[in-house]
Order: structure tokens, then C-alpha cells, then sequence
């Protein structure tokens, strides 16, 4: 018996399809019209997968409680909590400064420059959310690539590969991570362990390709470098109070990640409370109204497209109840 | 009694066509000391606005004017060489490539009070437009609605008085 079917007898009344239609096939096609639309980009797919969700459950696929069952909040906590500490934290400047520092580093070489914006693209997909990092990277690649007069599309694509694979490197770096964790039961640990050494390993093969297809083909002049050397990176750095508390606050999550596990916390938990507890730290001393206008930004950083997830979790859900996945298991 | 903004309608207006160049328009900025400037086309349809807003913007970098871009450039020492002959760069460019596509129009049965809130929350001017055709018709400047909204008053004082007598 499945964890699925056993919620569904413990519920008093279970679910009943209108006008007495086949569960499954109904389900099917609600899944199918929702993928189409998704794979296709007709429709936003948040709006997409909620009109799913709202069909399985007014066609009585599946009720309101299996809808709520079948919803995994630890990806959408840990998903929205990471969102609200990096959306404070970028304010400080501190990603522009890395990528100026890394930049100055490398005294403004093209192909240096190519090959360390990738690994950090990489490191922060494996620390952040991967496409925060890469909304998060992409304008200052363009200033820095504007600034050596270099085209900015072989960097663009090299973070692009970057991004996916440093996401992949741990339990937080990329949603189907978190939701493999989440159903799984992996931990933070476990990622790092096992996937991270695969992911270093092939992003020394993405530099390697890159600069040897395209890295050393790039080229700047002197003039447009020594512009770039005299850029002032600590004056990136916008807010050092705020970098220096979300670091602490970052810090305090990752080791939570890694203890929460063994001691029931789910990483959903520990990201929600990271953010809380940073948004705490940042509206701390401030007058009521002005706490309001910080918080009420904060949640502004978080992307409500993640309601995508919410719909998809209860589409699925109800195909699974069904027993449609099932019977592709027998077959 | 209705109070459509047309009343502080300014007709005698420059306009450019999107074909002209940011350097021309530039050059009738200067003459006539004004900072913006319908975009009309050749069958007089309104098409856009364009004004030092939309030079400035785009002398900055394209890292700076794209959403979710860079949000300070103080890192960014020296620049101003650069910046400076951006200038002569965008002086070719055509107007109907960088100007303001989707500006804030109004037509002529649009009230008083609308034009008031558009040009207090999007700037001035409010480009007035045929509501069918959508010919350009004329424009709402800050100056313009003052003086409309001062001659209403002089107007209401006046019937007061009167009234009073």
C-alpha cells in the first residue's frame, strides 16, 4: 500500500470523480493539457499548473485534504526561505564585489575571466538557487565584458552550463535537487558527498571546452583593461552591516542544513527560520512603519512563480493517486 | 458641468518623426529649450515620446538599463571619458529605436483630474491623442494645466463675487 493510498482510507470520504469518469483517465488528461502548455510556453506555468490543481480537485479527483497531502511545503519553505536571505543580502553589493575582485584577480585576461566567472557562477549556483545566481551574475558579466569591449554571449554560455551543473553539486543548488531530498529523505550532506565531486569534476571540463574552443580566441586591448583595474570594488559594497549579517545568518543555514537533518529539521524549516531571522536582524532599531516597508520588501524578492510548484505538487499528487504512476511501474 | 483636459491643451507643439535622428532631435532640444518631444508619423499617428530622459538612459551601459541590472555604479571609477563620447555613438541612432514606445496618452474627453494624476505619477508632458485615429492632437505640459486650472479659478472667483453683488 502506498503512503498515498493510506491517506486516502483515512479520510472519511474519499474523493469521487463527476459524473462517475475513470480517475485516472481524467487525471491523465489534466496532466497532459498541463505539460502541453508548459512545454509549449503558451500559458505562465504557475497559472498553468494552478488550473490544473483546481481542476483535479472541483472534479473530484482528488479532495481538498489529498490536494494539501500531496503539496511538499519543504521545497516551497526552503524555496521562498533562500529567496528572502539572498534578496536581502545582494542588496549589500557583496555578489558585484566577488565579481569585480575575481575580475581585478586575473588582471582583466579574457580567458582567466571566462574560466572564474564560471567557477563562481558555479560555487554560488551550489550555495544559492541557481537561477537567482545567474539573474544575480549576468549584469555584471555584461558591465565586465562591455568594459573589455569582449562579446558577452560565450560567458553568458559558459555560466548558463555553469549554473546547472554547480545547482546539481548540492541539496539547495536547483529545485529538482530539493525535491528528490525532500521525497528521498537526503540530506544536505548527502549531496555534497556524492553529487559535488562529480559536479567539480565536470566543471573542470566546462572551462577546459570553453577556453579551448573559444577561451583563447578572446581578445581585449591594453587601454580597455587598465579601465577595468581601476575599478573600486569595496565601493560595491554597498551595505557592510548587512553583508556581515547576512553571512552570519548564511552561515547559521548551512550548518543547519547539515546538523537539521539528523535531528528531524527539515531544510525547509531551517532556510524559512535563516530568513526570519535575518529579516529580524535587518529591521532591528527600525520604527514600526519602516519594519513594515523592509519586510514587506524582502517578500517582494521572493519569486511567486514558485506557486508553480504548488500546483504541479497537487497535478501530480492526484496522477498518483490515481494509480497512473503505478501502472507504469508495473509495466 | 464637465472639465475635459483638452482645455489645457497645447496644439502649437514641435514633433519628430521616428526616422530622425537623436542628434536632430537633440539639436531642436537646444533651440526651443525643450527636454521632450512627440513622435509623430507621417500620417500624423502618435507613436511614441522622446526626450533627454531616454539620451541619458541610454548613454549608461547596457548592464545598468536592463531589468534586474546593476544597481550602482560607484565601483566604476573614470568613466565619464566614455560616457561623454557615447554621445557622438547615439547621435546616428533613430529616434523611433530609443524612444519611450509606451507613453502615457490621454484623448480629448479625458478629464482634468486624469491628466492631473498622470502627469503627477508618470511626468510631464501628457500627450493628448484622437481617440479613434489616434492622431496626435497636441500635448498637456505642467505649465499648460497650471495656467489652464488658474484661469478656472480666476472663473470661479470671479462668479462669486458676482453672486455676492
Amino acid at each position: 500500500m502506498s503512503g498515498h493510498e493510506g491517506a486516502g482510507q483515512a479520510l472519511t470520504h474519499g474523493p469521487e470523480v463527476v459524473f462517475g469518469w475513470d480517475g485516472m483517465i481524467v487525471s491523465s488528461v489534466i496532466l497532459f493539457i498541463v505539460y502541453a502548455f508548459i512545454i509549449t510556453d503558451r500559458l505562465n506555468p504557475a497559472v498553468i499548473s494552478l488550473l490544473g490543481a483546481g481542476a483535479m480537485i472541483i472534479l473530484g479527483v482528488i479532495n481538498q485534504e489529498l490536494a494539501v497531502q500531496g503539496i511538499d511545503f519543504n521545497t516551497i519553505f526552503l524555496l521562498i526561505g533562500m529567496m528572502i536571505i539572498v534578496g536581502i543580502m545582494k542588496d549589500s553589493g557583496v555578489f558585484q564585489y566577488v565579481a569585480i575582485m575575481a575580475a581585478k584577480s586575473v588582471r582583466g585576461n579574457p580567458r582567466a575571466l571566462l574560466a572564474i566567472l564560471s567557477i563562481i557562477t558555479a560555487i554560488f549556483s551550489a550555495l544559492l538557487d541557481n537561477v537567482t545566481t545567474v539573474m544575480l551574475i549576468v549584469p555584471i558579466t555584461l558591465l565586465l565584458t562591455e568594459q573589455l569591449k569582449l562579446n558577452p554571449y560565450i560567458f553568458l554560455a559558459s555560466q548558463i552550463f555553469a549554473s546547472n551543473i554547480g545547482g546539481t553539486a548540492t541539496l539547495i543548488g536547483d529545485p529538482p535537487n530539493i525535491l528528490i531530498g525532500s521525497a528521498v529523505g537526503f540530506s544536505f550532506v548527502d549531496f555534497l558527498e556524492n553529487t559535488a565531486p562529480i559536479a567539480a569534476i565536470l566543471m573542470v571540463f566546462l572551462v577546459v571546452f570553453f577556453d579551448l574552443i573559444w577561451g583563447r580566441k578572446l581578445k581585449t586591448s591594453l587601454k580597455a583593461i587598465a579601465h577595468l583595474l581601476r575599478y573600486k570594488p569595496e565601493e560595491a559594497l554597498t551595505d557592510k552591516p548587512l553583508l556581515v549579517k547576512s553571512l552570519m545568518v548564511l552561515a547559521l543555514v548551512f550548518f543547519g542544513f547539515v546538523v537539521g537533518h539528523g535531528q528531524g529539521i527539515e531544510p525547509g524549516t531551517t532556510a524559512l527560520t535563516g530568513a526570519a531571522l535575518l529579516m529580524m536582524l535587518n529591521i532591528y532599531k527600525m520604527k514600526p512603519e519602516k519594519q513594515t516597508k523592509s519586510v514587506h520588501t524582502a517578500f517582494g524578492e521572493v519569486e511567486w512563480d514558485t506557486i508553480f510548484f504548488i500546483g504541479l505538487f497537487i497535478v501530480v499528487y492526484a496522477v498518483e493517486y490515481t494509480g497512473l504512476l503505478s501502472l507504469f511501474r508495473a509495466c | 458641468m464637465s472639465y475635459p483636459c483638452m482645455r489645457a491643451m497645447v496644439t502649437n507643439v514641435t514633433t519628430i518623426r521616428p526616422d530622425q535622428t537623436v542628434g536632430e532631435a537633440l539639436a531642436i532640444f537646444k533651440d526651443r529649450s525643450i527636454r521632450n518631444v512627440p513622435v509623430v508619423d507621417k500620417d500624423g499617428k502618435f507613436v511614441g515620446l522622446f526626450g533627454l530622459q531616454q539620451v541619458l538612459f541610454n548613454l549608461l551601459p547596457k548592464a545598468a538599463t536592463i531589468e534586474d541590472g546593476v544597481e550602482n555604479l560607484s565601483f566604476v571609477i573614470g568613466a565619464a571619458p566614455g560616457i561623454a563620447k557615447r554621445l557622438r555613438k547615439i547621435e546616428p541612432v533613430m529616434v523611433g529605436d530609443i524612444m519611450n514606445k509606451e507613453p502615457h496618452f490621454a484623448d480629448c474627453e479625458t478629464s482634468t483630474i486624469e491628466a492631473l494624476r498622470l502627469m503627477a505619477k508618470h511626468g510631464s508632458p501628457v500627450v493628448i491623442t484622437d481617440s479613434k485615429t489616434g492622431n496626435f492632437k497636441g500635448i498637456i505640459s505642467r505649465k499648460s494645466l497650471l495656467d489652464n486650472l488658474y484661469s478656472l479659478l480666476e472663473e470661479i472667483e470671479k462668479e462669486a463675487e458676482n453672486s455676492k453683488e
